[in-house]
């Protein structure tokens, strides 16, 4: 194990019981700053419950969860985003009331920096509309960054899945985040949109931001984790390398099976 | 010939979303909608199934006229729909949602013991879960409940929207297996699926949408040699 003090997430033994099931048993691993970290595991081995922990929306039973240092379990999911960790959904959370637009979505995003008095709104409009403008140009930006310009004004339930999970992505972007979990966003591209929005991650990764990753897809897994935590029914089955988790004959066993191209690692 | 489209339109609104679709499914194969997102190929499973209405055109399952027809219609007739992102009833046992996927035909119990077994014999696992809730299942199990529930209605013509979406690699194969055991039971499969490279190495045909037109199609290894399919849909 890294010595955590180098960690920008440390889980440390957490547990998670539902109705007597161990959905989480002592997991513990570190995310070092900047890098890409893959969590991978079949189907119900906890990864989902993981992220839940981790940003406060369903705390462990035991275990410490540290952000930058400091231990955040028992905080709010607001106040962990509020810290710098912000994340995506597995299946998307769109707002769709008041026909709400994918810049109104991306814009929500901003909530958390942006907190206008109702002093402020009534009496500093031109402050308020001032952090409002910079707020709009900020989500254009982030939609430009994700490839979506020219979806701004349309409403998020008329993209295609994938680019919707893209609006995710850049509603999480939208709050500065150091850290961005992100659960499963690659499913439902194809290989060829996998390859872009690949792309993309590399790019979040190249501003500073360090990735966790839960995702099936191991074509983009195995190109770009600088390392992968795999869990099974709730316990960490193996930690390492893509080459390293690829040649493990119980991940293989459990979760990759044998056919896999994306396993070919070039000597 | 057992489900034949021709010049196939559907609109959203005013957006035209399915222009022209001429294609079809002969008895005994799988064939494969390519396409990027938002192409078109989730909307055209929607328009067989009754789901979406057809603005024009006709569809021909085993010769009888099916378009616009209401989907419980269309299942009777034999065409099952099992949909993107599985829509299984999650407060329902699984039993429960098999039992749904039958109502149509209104079985004797006999006759529907033998479908439960059918189902069961594809997927084991469902069994010794019949009494859990679904929606307390790990994703690829709910997958195979959506597929069970499917069979619940005896179809001919199986439609099958992105079977592999979230599921670990090793669950892919099985559901990959799955499909291909249902085509030598004699179940037609009309599959959309993103993973592009293992729904053409188990196709017959395939067609490529793009913008809701068929731009290309062929037999499926064909089309896994084509540079642009392989540059656009493969990522090679």
């Amino acid at each position: 194990m890294t010595d955590t003090r180098d960690a920008i997430l440390s889980v440390q033994n957490v547990t998670k019981t539902f109705e007597g099931i161990h959905a989480l048993e002592d997991v513990s691993f570190d995310v070092r700053p900047g890098h890409i970290k893959a969590l991978i595991g079949p189907n119900g081995a906890g990864k989902t419950t993981l992220l839940n922990a981790i940003n406060g929306i369903m705390p462990p039973d035991r275990g410490h969860i540290l952000f930058l240092g400091s231990d955040v379990v028992g905080n709010s999911a607001d106040k962990v985003a509020g810290l710098g960790l912000s994340r995506t959904f597995q299946l998307i959370r769109m707002f769709t009331i008041n026909n709400a637009t994918v810049l109104d979505n991306v814009l929500l995003g901003a909530h958390l920096q942006f907190k206008p008095t109702l002093f402020e709104s009534i009496f500093r409009r031109r402050k308020v509309n001032k952090a409002e403008k910079e707020a709009r140009d900020k989500a254009m930006e982030l939609l430009r960054f994700v490839g979506l310009e020219n979806a701004a004004d349309a409403t998020p339930g008329s993209l295609p899945f994938g680019n919707q999970r893209l609006v995710e992505l850049a509603r999480a972007l939208m709050t500065d985040p150091k850290m961005l979990l992100l659960d499963e966003p690659a499913s439902g591209l194809n290989d060829t949109e996998v390859e872009g929005f690949t792309e993309l991650l590399l790019s979040i990764r190249q501003k500073g931001i360090t990735i966790l990753l839960v995702e099936h897809n191991m074509k983009l897994v195995m190109n770009i984790a600088d390392d992968i935590v795999v869990l099974d029914f709730g316990k960490k089955l193996a930690e390492g390398t893509p080459q390293a988790i690829c040649a493990n004959p119980q991940v293989i066993e459990a979760y990759l099976g044998t056919t896999l191209t994306e396993c070919r690692f070039e000597p | 010939m057992m489900l034949k489209a021709e010049a196939i339109s559907a609109s959203y609104g005013r957006v035209k979303v399915l222009k022209d679709i001429t294609m079809s499914v002969e008895s005994g194969e799988i064939v494969c909608l390519v396409g990027a997102n938002g192409a078109g190929k989730s909307t055209l499973l929607k328009v067989i199934s009754g789901i979406v209405p057809a603005v024009s055109g006709k569809f021909l399952f085993e010769g009888k006229d099916i378009t616009n027809k209401k989907p419980d219609f269309i299942v009777k007739e034999g065409l099952s729909h099992v949909p993107e992102g599985r829509q299984i009833f999650a407060d329902l046992t699984v039993r429960q949602n098999l039992i749904l996927g039958s109502y149509v035909h209104n079985l004797p119990k006999q006759e529907m013991s033998r479908l439960f077994d059918s189902v069961f014999e594809l997927f084991p696992i469902l069994k010794s879960r019949l009494m859990q809730k679904a929606g307390t299942m790990s994703g690829g199990e709910q997958q195979m409940l959506a597929i069970g529930r499917g069979l619940m209605s005896q179809p001919k013509l199986l439609l099958l929207d992105e079977p592999s979406l979230g599921l670990a690699p090793l669950v892919v194969e099985t559901i990959l297996t799955v499909i291909q055991n249902l085509r030598s039971t004699g179940i037609s499969i009309l599959l959309v699926e993103q993973n592009v490279n293992a729904a053409l190495r188990i196709s017959d045909r395939a067609y490529v949408i793009e913008t809701g037109a068929i731009v290309a199609e062929g037999k499926a290894g064909e089309l896994m040699e084509n540079d642009e399919i392989k540059k656009s849909y493969l990522g090679m």
